[in-house]
């Protein structure tokens, strides 16, 4: 069974853990009435997964902060007129950090790693080192496939949402959505053939 | 080797291609066939297998967590304040009416320099509070917002409660109010 991408969020610091996890209908509409602890739990649930989205569909971390700024922007302005019931937060978040991924038109093919460059200077062993580029590649090619094949992958493969949840968010039908899927990775295959051999014949 | 059997494994190469090997990410309609089918069928099996090296070269990445920055401001953004939430909480501060803000402001300012007003040839008094002057404006349904000087501060700044800083931030150091306004 292939390792299964973290999904729970990162708790950013200061914010503390939810331990009575509120729903996030409750959440928003505390938040509605200026509850700051409110607010800042909506935050902390739903920030790490946006900003990750945005880093594999925008490959830059600075350009993915934007956007995860930019969705929950649009959220604090709804927050009072937010109709529990409706739409899921998690959903609506992300249905509008891949429109705002993909409606940018400045993609920065080549200007930074997606990667962080501290990792790379952290590592000195041939095992590490032989790590670091395997990962290098896969973010390489991931970029490399168009938009929506990616934000495709990234939110089935990575962010863990259904078939009808992606397809929703990338306003498509279900077989559009799994021919999106099916070029994507094909596409992947091609291009991560040596760092797929080198996994198949790892212990 | 049956027709059905054929059209089984045809689709389940379908969802694989498109979905990974982890039945947790395929349709959850077929989910529950398709895992019968590999339980079955050693030919199913092989094709599952021709994907998993893609998924596990797929899972080297790890994403950036947010950075602190970008969490300190999403968490001081001014939120909307409903007719109905308290009126007098402690701590509790918005930014966003600033133009209240900025009339309570100069309704300190006014007042105490007409109090402190020097005689004519008198040295003119440095604009300054004491400590504890508190003022608000009070509109229809709420409280716009509370100056507090907690030590001589220069009127026409709002000292912050200790609460409202992110980190980096110096409480008692006046801020600007649109310093913590998200830019439209």
């Amino acid at each position: 069974m292939a390792p299964r991408p973290a999904l729970e969020p990162h708790t950013p610091p200061g914010l503390g853990a939810a331990s009575a996890e509120p729903t996030d209908d409750g959440l928003i509409a505390r938040a509605g009435r200026g509850d700051r602890a409110a607010w800042n739990a909506l935050v902390a649930r739903h920030l790490p997964d946006l900003v990750a989205l945005g880093w594999y569909v925008l490959a830059d971390r600075g350009e993915a902060e934007d956007v995860a700024q930019e969705a929950f922007l649009r959220l604090v302005r709804k927050v009072d007129t937010w109709e529990p019931g409706g739409a899921q937060l998690k959903t609506w978040l992300h249905r509008v950090a891949v429109n705002l991924c993909i409606d940018r038109k400045r993609i920065k093919r080549a200007a930074r790693e997606p990667l962080d460059s501290d990792a790379a200077m952290s590592v000195a062993a041939p095992d590490a080192l032989e790590a670091f580029d395997r990962r290098r590649a896969v973010a390489r090619a991931l970029r490399a496939i168009p938009e929506r094949q990616r934000a495709a992958v990234v939110l089935v493969y990575y962010q863990g949402f259904s078939n009808k949840e992606a397809a929703h968010m990338l306003d498509v039908g279900l077989e559009a959505l799994e021919s999106l899927l099916s070029r994507a990775r094909r596409a992947l295959k091609e291009r991560l053939k040596h760092v797929i051999d080198d996994i198949g014949v790892a212990p | 080797m049956t027709d059905t059997r054929i059209a089984e494994l045809a689709r389940l190469r379908a969802v694989v291609a498109a979905y990974g090997a982890d039945s947790e990410r395929w349709p959850a309609a077929e989910r529950d066939t398709l895992r019968a089918l590999l339980a079955a069928s050693p030919d199913a099996r092989a094709i599952v297998g021709d994907e998993r090296s893609l998924d596990r070269a797929l899972a080297l990445l790890d994403p950036p967590a947010p950075s602190e920055a970008l969490t300190a401001r999403l968490t001081r953004w001014p939120l909307p304040r409903a007719a109905d939430a308290p009126r007098r909480g402690a701590g509790i501060r918005s930014v966003m009416p600033v133009t209240a803000a900025a009339a309570a402001a100069a309704a300190v300012a006014i007042g105490w320099l007409a109090w402190t007003a020097p005689p004519d040839d008198g040295p003119a008094p440095t604009p300054t509070a004491p400590a504890g002057v508190v003022a608000t404006v009070e509109s229809a349904d709420q409280i716009d917002i509370a100056i507090v000087n907690t030590a001589m501060a220069p009127i026409g700044v709002a000292a912050a409660q200790p609460g409202d800083f992110a980190e980096g931030d110096e409480p008692g150091k006046p801020f600007d109010l649109a310093e913590v306004l998200p830019v439209e």
